[in-house]
């Protein structure tokens, strides 16, 4: 059975395979999680509906780590790397967060509205887009869909 | 018995008449009885009346003496040290008027006398013509001070007390309006009442001579049904308000079928709501543009610019003087009733802005202009600050709009003939025009284009635009010399928070500086005279004196003023004010059983009809207080990013979802408020120091580009304590750190737009983002 029909996903497509700095300065490549089933989520610390939905994210990652989801924050605009961990911190945010370059994720990735996810299954292909805030109810279905 | 002994429910007949709120007496003939088993209208008959004049039944009646009677002072007029002018206009009156007061209750009960109750206004035509016939009649008079406890309200500065009776006459009468004469027991339950009454009986209707002794003998010898009906009368209104607000789903569905019972009450023909008299709908028309604005949907725009065309071609608009009159006679919007509220100017000062933006057209600007330069030479304290409250529709009590309109004779003697000419054909003066007093006044409206009045006369277009110019200038003067109608000089709070709302825009629109210094002192004023903390708004202030304290149209409209201030001027203070009247409104007005907010603080001391709770959500004249209550708090909730405003908001435009569908163009601001909490307009946030010239031009391209709905607020880093500010601007302060550059985070709906530095790109999101469809 097509996963893809079957829940409604959109025509895959591989994910680009770009190359974010993490918050010790290190570059980070997409392909190194080749395997997974991968959250990459676009946000900001200045972003309303962003806040909105770490906590469904905190909870998804939690729930399914152990089964190979690798939750991914892609944080724009949102200071420097003491900033980002100190805001961490506080939300309780213990996922990998990455830093992005407004540039890059616009042009490879074409977000224009934040937050955004991808859903990229084992094969680093893009299963699904989700643009504005998710909730983890609604997360978790497409996630064991691709386990 | 007549036709009117219909057996209809109280709540049918508020239904019937719900939303007809006329400026124009209608008079009801007869009395109220109480049969068992429900309330009765038995009609006056002529033939009734013709059996009794009023002199017999002065005698027939005993005049009450009691024992208690000597703990009052000496009976007599009181009202001369009244603030409201409509009070101390009447303080001269034979009538011994009493306050709406405690004394005046007690005293009646103590006399055991019904109390004779006079709601009117200092603006009201019809108002005046009672005093002159009948309040200042001395025969009249003396069966007033004789039978009854006389007691005057002004209905601007009680407007609690004045929709409790309104709605209570409507029931009795089928109609109401001003002035309301209504007759109450003596713990303030009305048991009859009308509207404008005659001195003496005329054309079948009971005039007041005859009228007063007859209720004075009902209530002596058939108390007991008197009192009964009225309690019963009391019992069905307090029944009513609680079934006619029914809670319901929040939906884009309700919102849907608001819009569509607007639509089909649109007068495509001449614009406006209804077949009959035309009184401005400022929230239809904002209810308009902001569905045209998402839906671009033809018809939503024609409502709006087909209104407002007419409205400004009509005599409705003072084509002179600038400024709009308080309603038209007539659908066509040609003959108003001239007493000018500065609610309606406020209202129609947003229209006529938003207009423009959405369409570009001179004509609304023009129109906005001249609204703007009536409240600025005629309804403002320009040093204080401050809007007055109206002006009168009358020069002297016994004239008919003769300060407003204009015989030929008239306007060939204020101007030159060439002129005249012109001006006679603009404004469709003629030697037999509208005015029922004298038959050769004209009310001045757009009656023939430049190019048409070219042609007839052989004149070139620019020629004759020149001398239409000319022309309404000399008219003005010529205006001057003529007695200006009063002004009452109260400035009142929830009037007063759109006005400024109103002026902020005009500098948004039109870059207006005057008009947003002008605002912000007057809004400085009302905070500095009617405004404690964590106490609320008072409602009126004049010469000092403040009255009326913890009105929700007060609270919920300041706060939106100072919410627009806020977006304005960056100014914390202005935020956290509003925050502590919407807080104040929340601890004090909540209706914490059925949800929604009451119109005036429940308590235990309420007078009379206060007593009965009231939740206002229709539009009645001007934005309804839950609907804008509603919006208000999610504005709120974004401003300060608390969420527990935005539940606050949620919960009122629950509570009225279940009844608003039916009622279109009614509840447009209630609709209004749903619309943007389901579907989030743009929201701004600039982060910059404030002198920094990109920062204020991001700043600016976001406050005057034209999104109905969207929200702009400014924060400098300098300035600013993080630990205050909302999570996420304090993430957009340290990303400011970072870049060093201002910076403009635009959201809608659900999702934020890429920050951005580029103003260009900052007017492209603010216009569109998270419209698709764009």
């Amino acid at each position: 059975m097509d996963v893809a029909a079957a829940s409604g996903f959109n025509e895959p497509k591989p994910v680009p395979n770009a190359t974010f700095k993490n918050l010790n300065g290190d570059d980070i490549i997409l392909s190194r999680f080749k395997g997974k089933i991968l959250l990459i989520n676009f946000w900001g610390t200045w972003c309303v509906p962003c806040l909105q939905e770490i906590p469904d994210l905190v909870e998804l990652s939690h729930r399914f780590k152990s089964e190979g989801l690798e939750v991914v924050g892609i944080a724009i605009d949102s200071g420097r790397p003491e900033d980002i961990r100190k805001f961490m911190s506080e939300h309780g945010m213990d996922y990998l967060v990455l830093i992005g370059e407004l540039g890059v994720v616009k042009s490879r990735f074409h977000v224009i509205g934040f937050p955004t996810s991808l859903l990229i299954d084992r094969d680093g292909m893009i299963r699904k887009r989700y643009v504005g805030p998710q909730t983890e109810k609604v997360l978790k279905v497409d996630v064991k869909s691709l386990l | 018995m007549s036709n009117l002994s219909s057996k209809k429910s109280v709540k049918e007949r508020v239904n019937a008449n719900r939303w007809i709120w006329l400026a124009k007496p209608k008079v009801w003939v007869g009395v109220i009885l109480l049969i068992s088993g429900g309330l009765i209208i038995w009609a006056w008959n002529a033939e009734w009346t013709s059996q009794n004049s009023a002199s017999e039944l002065a005698t027939v009646v005993s005049p009450s003496v009691t024992k208690t009677a000597t703990a009052f002072p000496k009976p007599g007029n009181q009202l001369a040290g009244a603030a409201s002018p409509y009070l101390r206009e009447a303080a001269l009156q034979p009538v011994y008027w009493l306050p709406w007061s405690e004394e005046a209750f007690k005293r009646a009960r103590a006399e055991d006398k019904p109390i004779l109750l006079d709601i009117g206004a200092v603006w009201c035509h019809w108002c005046h013509v009672m005093d002159v016939e009948s309040y200042e009649n001395p025969e009249i008079a003396r069966l007033i001070n004789k039978f009854f406890i006389a007691v005057k309200v002004d209905m601007d500065e009680r407007p609690d007390i004045d929709r409790r009776y309104q709605q209570a006459v409507q029931v009795i009468s089928g109609g109401g309006g001003w002035p309301l004469t209504a007759f109450l027991t003596p713990d303030g339950e009305i048991f009859f009442g009308g509207t404008y009454f005659p001195p003496d009986d005329r054309g079948g209707r009971p005039g007041l001579k005859t009228l007063l002794p007859r209720v004075a003998d009902a209530y002596k010898t058939r108390k007991e049904e008197i009192l009964a009906g009225a309690a019963q009368l009391t019992a069905e209104l307090k029944k009513f308000a609680e079934d006619s607000i029914r809670e319901g789903e929040v939906s884009d569905q309700l919102v849907s079928a608001i819009v569509n019972n607007m639509a089909q009450r649109f007068d495509s023909v001449n614009g406006g709501f209804g077949t009959g008299v035309k009184f401005p709908s400022g929230s239809a028309i904002e209810l308009a543009l902001a569905k045209y604005y998402v839906d671009r949907n033809p018809r939503m725009l024609e409502i709006a610019t087909k209104t407002l065309d007419a409205m400004a071609r009509g005599g409705v608009y003072d084509q002179i003087g600038g400024g709009f009159f308080r309603y038209s006679t007539d659908p066509q919007w040609r003959v108003p009733h001239f007493e000018k509220m500065n609610y309606d100017n406020a209202e129609l000062l947003l229209n006529y802005l938003h207009a423009y933006q959405a369409t570009d057209q001179g004509l609304y600007k023009e129109i906005a202009l001249g609204i703007m330069s009536f409240l600025n030479n005629v309804l403002s304290d320009q040093t204080n600050g401050g809007f007055y409250a109206h002006q009168d529709a009358d020069m002297t009590r016994e004239d008919d709009g003769d300060y407003y309109t204009w015989t030929v004779q008239e306007v060939k003697n204020a101007l030159p003939d060439d002129e005249a000419q012109v001006i006679l054909r603009y404004y469709g003066i003629r030697p037999q025009g509208e005015m029922r007093e004298n038959p050769a006044k004209n009310v001045p409206f757009i009656a023939a284009t430049p190019e048409i009045i070219g042609q007839e006369l052989k004149m070139p277009v620019g020629k004759v635009r020149q001398l239409i110019d000319q022309g309404k200038k000399h008219l003005l003067e010529a205006r001057f010399q003529r007695k200006m109608p009063l002004v009452d000089k109260t400035i009142y709070a929830d009037r007063n928070g759109m006005l400024i709302s109103a002026y902020l825009d005009a500098w948004q629109v039109l870059g207006d500086e005057q008009a947003k210094g002008f605002a912000l002192k007057t809004l400085d004023r009302l905070l500095q005279e009617a405004y404690q903390e964590g106490q609320g708004m008072y409602h009126a202030t004049f010469e000092g004196r403040t009255r009326l304290h913890g009105l929700l149209n007060d609270q919920v409209q300041m706060a939106n003023a100072l919410l627009d201030a806020f977006e304005v001027t960056a100014e914390q203070r202005y935020l956290r004010i509003a925050k502590d009247l919407m807080n104040y409104s929340v601890e004090h007005l909540w209706d914490t059983q059925d949800g929604g907010f009451f119109d005036r603080p429940q308590t235990e001391k309420a007078l009379a009809a206060l007593e009965r709770p009231f939740k206002d959500y229709e539009d009645n004249p001007t934005s309804s207080p839950n609907g804008l209550a509603a919006a208000v708090l999610d504005r709120l909730a974004y401003l300060a990013n608390d969420e527990k405003y935005e539940q606050k908001a949620l919960e009122t435009i629950r509570a009225f979802a279940g009844s608003a569908k039916g009622y279109g163009h009614f509840v447009a601001s209630y609709a209004l408020a749903v619309h943007y909490h389901l579907n989030r307009s743009a929201q701004a946030v600039i982060i910059g120091e404030k002198g920094h010239p990109k920062a204020q031009t991001l700043w600016k391209s976001a406050l005057t580009t034209y999104r109905p709905g969207k929200m702009v607020a400014f924060y400098d880093p300098a300035v600013l304590n993080l630990k205050k500010l909302p999570p996420a601007v304090a993430g957009a302060v340290k990303a400011f750190g970072v870049q060093g550059e201002p910076r403009a985070y635009v959201c809608a709906g659900s999702t934020c737009a890429p920050p951005t530095g580029d103003s260009a790109e900052v007017i492209r999101l603010v216009k569109s983002y998270g419209l698709e469809k764009f």
